[in-house]
């Protein structure tokens, strides 16, 4: 049985594509037979992060109406053979996906993999609502100014209350991750704080990542930044997914980075 | 700190022993006396005669686990010890002051220390009399109009009712609370908090921490735009001469 893990924030823009490849790719790298799904129908995006939109054939709406297989449907990932991608339509609108068939493709996956990384689209309406539904756990991507943090917030009340768990009385387990976090400009006062984002939440942190140059990189490449490990993204990714994999690992790059110097010299 | 409940009645839990597992068994065994007696109960534990080697933090903590997971809705504490303040501040327990003198300290549960059917509260609405009847009739210290909210109410989300409102959670900014009589926040109020809103003048609001877009009581409201005074400390709202009054709660 694989855990459905969403990847939303309401907003959009916030980074939810970039941490869906990122999460999986690292959750691949670390052993675990992962696929992520597009849910984005008309907006097509995850592949050109993972670096596979030439190889799209069939995707999730032909996949659900029964017009493809799941095995002509499934794009095995550039690098990692224990990683698929599942493609969004680029053509369809986002009413084309219903509970019935997102759940038969969630159950058939199910059986063969480790973890259903659900890539969200932006905003609390059907699309957004579709791919969170029948999620058991969610990282919630927010950033670090209010507009984005008030739309978290949403969407945490949206897991609460209209998810497949919640209807049967359960929570979704909950995680936190800051992205495109400047320490600078906290600093300056132009963005919250961790602290601040956190309170504001009330849900526990999974990591923070930092504005990086290096994400930009990675996705015009088509390589999901966590393969970049010298970055500050990449290795932001890597601790996130490790804790959230069971691992004790400090917050890093929550400073700027004068002070971290000697910890990155150090290999802190 | 000063707090006017109302009408909203607590029970006050006396403890016979501060071993979880004699409190576990205790709890149970009053379970199967009355299945329902605990369900989301409202309830402030006292803590009059401790000190630091009779019941230290661990172990009130694991006693108040011990009460929540039996479906009591603690809420606060009653004469807090100074050693135990941080732990209450930890499970969220709100300090309701020093306990009356002159109580019995045997009974275990006790009377609520403001009655259903006290002539202020049942003279107060059509709301404040079914009160009475329902909690003479069931014999259950709480009226049945007091609902409890585990849980934060997030922005979008709205939670109305008819009668006193209990949350024991945030409201967050752009997310509503209403009810016909009180509400009570444990916790932050950053969104809009409506009491009295069919007209009883003499509901109030209260949160642990005031961040609040709107209070209304009654009708008549207060904006919050800009940075105030009372930001993030605990008050009271209450209605006086037809003037929304807002007093800071803190000693
Ligand atoms: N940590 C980061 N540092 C810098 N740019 C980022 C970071 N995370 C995301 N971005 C950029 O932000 C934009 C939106 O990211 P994306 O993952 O597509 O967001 P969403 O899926 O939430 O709409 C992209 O251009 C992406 O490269
Ligand atoms: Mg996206």
């Amino acid at each position: 049985m694989a855990k459905i893990i969403v990847v939303t924030s309401g907003k959009g823009g916030v980074g939810k594509t970039t941490t869906s490849a990122a999460f999986a790719s690292a959750l691949a790298l670390k052993g675990h037979k992962t696929v992520v799904i597009d849910f984005d129908v008309g907006l097509r995006n995850l592949d050109l992060v993972m670096g596979c939109e030439r190889r799209v054939v069939y995707d999730f709406v032909n996949l659900i109406q029964g017009e493809s297989t799941l095995g002509q449907t499934l794009i095995k990932d550039k690098k990692l053979d224990n990683l698929y991608v599942l493609p969004a339509s680029q053509t369809r609108d986002k009413d084309a996906l219903s509970h019935e068939g997102v759940e038969k493709v969630l159950n058939e996956l199910s059986e063969s993999f480790d973890y259903i990384v659900c890539d969200s689209p932006a905003g609390i309406e059907h699309g957004a609502q579709m791919a969170l539904y029948f999620a058991e756990e969610a990282i919630i991507v927010t950033n670090p100014e209010v507009s984005s943090v008030r739309d978290s917030d949403r969407i945490i009340g949206i897991l609460q209350s209209k998810s497949r768990l919640a209807e049967q009385g359960k929570a979704v387990k909950e995680h936190l991750l800051l992205t495109r976090y400047n320490p600078e400009r906290v600093e300056r006062g132009e963005m919250l704080s961790v602290q601040d984002v956190e309170e504001i939440l009330a849900i526990p942190l999974l990591g923070v990542i930092p504005e990086s140059e290096a994400v930009l990189k990675a996705s015009n490449q088509g390589v999901p930044v966590v393969h970049d490990s010298e970055s500050d993204a990449g290795q932001a990714y890597d601790d996130a997914v490790s804790r959230y994999l069971g691992e004790d690992r400090p917050h890093r790059f929550l400073e700027k980075q004068k002070k971290s110097f000697l910890k990155r010299v150090f290999g802190g | 700190m000063e707090l006017r409940t109302g009408m909203v009645p607590l029970t006050t839990i006396q403890l016979d022993s501060t071993d979880a597992e004699v409190l576990d068994q205790e709890l149970q065994r009053r379970k199967n006396e009355a299945p329902a007696l605990f369900n989301g109960l409202p309830s402030l534990l006292s803590l009059a005669d401790y000190d630091e080697e009779s019941l230290p933090a661990e172990q009130l903590t694991a006693l108040v686990e011990c009460l929540r997971q039996h479906g009591l809705a603690v809420i606060g504490v009653r004469s807090c010890p100074a050693h135990l303040q941080p732990a209450c501040q930890q499970l969220a327990l709100a300090d309701f002051g020093k306990q009356s003198a002159g109580r019995s300290r045997k009974a275990a549960v006790e009377e609520p220390a403001n009655n259903a059917n006290s002539t202020e509260a049942a003279s107060d609405s059509e709301t404040a009399n079914a009160e009475t009847n329902e909690a003479s009739a069931a014999e259950l210290p709480i009226a049945s109009t007091t609902r409890v909210h585990q849980g934060n109410v997030r922005s979008g989300q709205q939670l109305y009712f008819d009668g006193d409102l209990f949350i024991i959670g945030m409201v967050s900014a752009g997310a509503e609370v209403l009810a016909t009589g009180h509400i009570h926040v444990l916790g932050a109020l950053r969104g809009k908090a409506l009491a009295g809103v069919k007209g009883s003048p003499d509901a109030t609001i209260s949160c642990s921490r005031f961040d609040a877009q709107l209070v209304a009581i009654a009708g008549q409201y207060q904006l919050f735009e800009n940075e105030h005074a009372l930001m993030n400390q605990s008050v009271l709202v209450s209605l006086e001469d037809d003037q929304l009054v807002i007093r800071g709660a803190e000693k």
